[in-house]
């Protein structure tokens, strides 16, 4: 039995590991400004086109990061459930049927920041190692 | 003319507004496809490719400007060229949004009529793993486009989310049918469809039903003319060589005929399996017309940057011919053989493996291998195509 725990928490500390050396963590954040309530089921909504509004009721302006970055890929997959491609693919159909628009991309994680910080509307996500205090954070992935 | 009208409207709509200084914002999609039959004993007539490889068939680039007027209102144009009809530029869709809330979206304009589930977002490669989607339900329906309202509708029910979609219209062009290119014309065309998705499943009903008039009585008239020698065809009635009146056209002619499609579909994407059924029949009331019943089923599976897809496609009808009802066997003669004309070219099954390999942002590759058999002659062939999608 103790080798077997041994074993596990030995599996379990490696696949921590190589996740955390793979992906780095990412956090949703929001201006300072919004007093909203917003959780995991929300975002995903959000970014994928079908809540169209906070539940203040103010319209939200969805950003995103380029796909390149490291912080995309990791935010689409655990908060979405889809790659860059299925992401993509997911909003054309969308983008060409008058149901929506696709989140605006921002170049990196300082645009998005500033972004943010200048849009009470907006909620975007950047690398959690860069976050600022002049952002708030709803949501870390 | 009226395609051509709206579409400037809406452009110089949107130049207006440009010039008003607000974002025109444009995208597109493409497919660039090559295929052909391996082969030359026999060129399934639903691919319409032959031994000759052919990069213009199932080719399309379409552009898409859109423009925010105000917070509730849009308006969107797109411009696709189809190398089917040579790459001649048309607005496949043209249309203004309204934003009457959140769930709530009016449009009014020209749209993709949604048919089956994936109708309007079928000329969008990218959006799907197939090279086309399954031409058993996709390929070659009579009007795809219409002029009128849609009425959209979206709201969760606990986890999932229900889409409601209602539209009315009519439409007027030219149809591609067993007899060549013939002027159609379709009115009161209403169509409700309803969608249900899950985290990993969805579910789809569709109906559509219109007033169909197809140019074809004159056509009709000469071919029974030709086949039956002494035979004459006045004001729809036919009369035999002793000018008894022995049968009225109207059961064959399709006009202000009522034309209803009934579809289903049910998707599954669990952890990287992917599984897609949908099952559509149609018919033309009054006509010359058929029961059609067309399905696809598919089964795929994910693999990082690839999708692997197995599709099963089919194609028949339910002669019943009840439009043959004359008191006259020739002419009876005549009118079985109209529909098995008509109709019988169409009926298929065909088997393939259809892969996607996402290249880089915004580009997929397509490679499809389908062993198609034409059942009037029960003679089959494999069809090969490649393709590169792309969105932007």
């Amino acid at each position: 039995m103790k080798l077997l725990k041994k074993i596990c928490i030995l599996s379990f500390s490696m696949i921590s590991f190589i996740s955390f050396i793979s992906f780095a963590e990412v956090s949703v954040i929001v201006n300072k400004g919004n007093t909203d309530v917003i959780n995991t089921k929300l975002i995903k909504r959000i970014y994928l086109g079908k809540v169209k509004s906070f539940p203040s009721g103010t319209k939200v302006n969805v950003l995103t990061l380029k796909d390149d970055v490291s912080a995309t890929t990791v935010f689409r997959k655990s908060a979405l459930k889809k790659s860059n491609s299925q992401f993509q693919s997911y909003w054309s159909k969308l983008a060409f049927t008058g149901k929506g628009t696709p989140p605006k991309k921002m170049a990196n994680n300082d645009d998005m920041i500033n972004a943010i910080k200048s849009d009470v509307t907006a909620i975007g996500f950047v690398d959690s190692a860069v976050v600022t205090t002049d952002v708030k954070v709803v949501a870390r992935y | 003319m009226k395609k051509t009208s709206l579409a400037l409207a809406l452009g110089l709509l949107m130049l207006n507004n440009a010039a008003q200084a607000a974002d025109i914002n444009f995208s597109g999609y493409g497919s660039i496809r090559a295929g052909l039959v391996l082969g030359d004993d026999h060129f399934p007539r639903n691919f319409n490719y032959d031994d000759k490889i052919d990069f213009k068939e199932e080719s399309v680039f379409a552009l898409q400007a859109k423009t925010q007027i105000n917070d509730d209102w849009s308006a969107t144009i797109i411009l696709q060229a189809r190398g089917q009809y040579d790459f001649k530029l048309e607005a496949r869709w043209a249309y203004l949004n309204y934003e009457l809330t959140d769930e709530t979206t009016l449009t009014v304009g020209r749209f993709a009529l949604p048919y089956f589930r994936n109708s309007d977002t079928q000329d969008i490669g990218y959006a799907h793993n197939y090279s086309v989607m399954p031409r058993s339900v996709y390929r070659g329906q009579a009007f795809d486009v219409i002029e009128g309202i849609r009425l959209m509708h979206s709201t969760f029910i606990g986890d999932g989310d229900i889409t409601i979609k209602g539209s009315y219209g009519s439409f007027s062009g030219s149809t591609i049918t067993g007899l060549g290119e013939v002027y159609s014309d379709a009115n009161n065309i209403m169509q409700l469809s309803l969608e249900y998705s899950y985290d990993w499943f969805s579910i789809y009903f569709g109906a559509l039903n219109a007033e169909l008039y197809l140019d074809i009585n004159n056509q009709l008239d000469a071919a029974l003319m030709n086949s039956l020698p002494g035979y004459t065809v006045n004001e729809g009635t036919v009369y035999t060589p002793g000018n008894l009146a022995v049968y009225d056209m109207s059961a064959t002619y399709v006009e202000e005929d009522s034309t209803t499609y009934l579809s289903t579909g049910f998707t599954i994407d669990y952890q990287q399996w992917l599984f897609n059924a949908e099952y559509a029949t149609y018919k033309i009331d009054d006509s010359f017309s058929e029961q059609n019943k067309s399905m696809y089923v598919s089964l795929g599976y994910r693999f990082d940057k690839t999708v692997v897809t197995l599709v099963h496609e089919d194609v028949s009808y339910n002669f019943e011919y009840e439009n043959v009802s004359s008191s006259d066997p020739y002419v009876n003669a005549f009118l079985t053989a109209t529909n098995n004309t008509f109709l019988k070219p169409n009926e298929y099954d065909a088997q393939g493996i259809h892969i996607r390999y996402d290249a880089s942002e915004g580009i997929a590759y397509k490679f499809e291998y389908t062993y198609a058999t034409d059942k009037l002659e029960g003679e089959g062939a494999s069809v090969v195509t490649f393709g590169i999608d792309y969105v932007f």
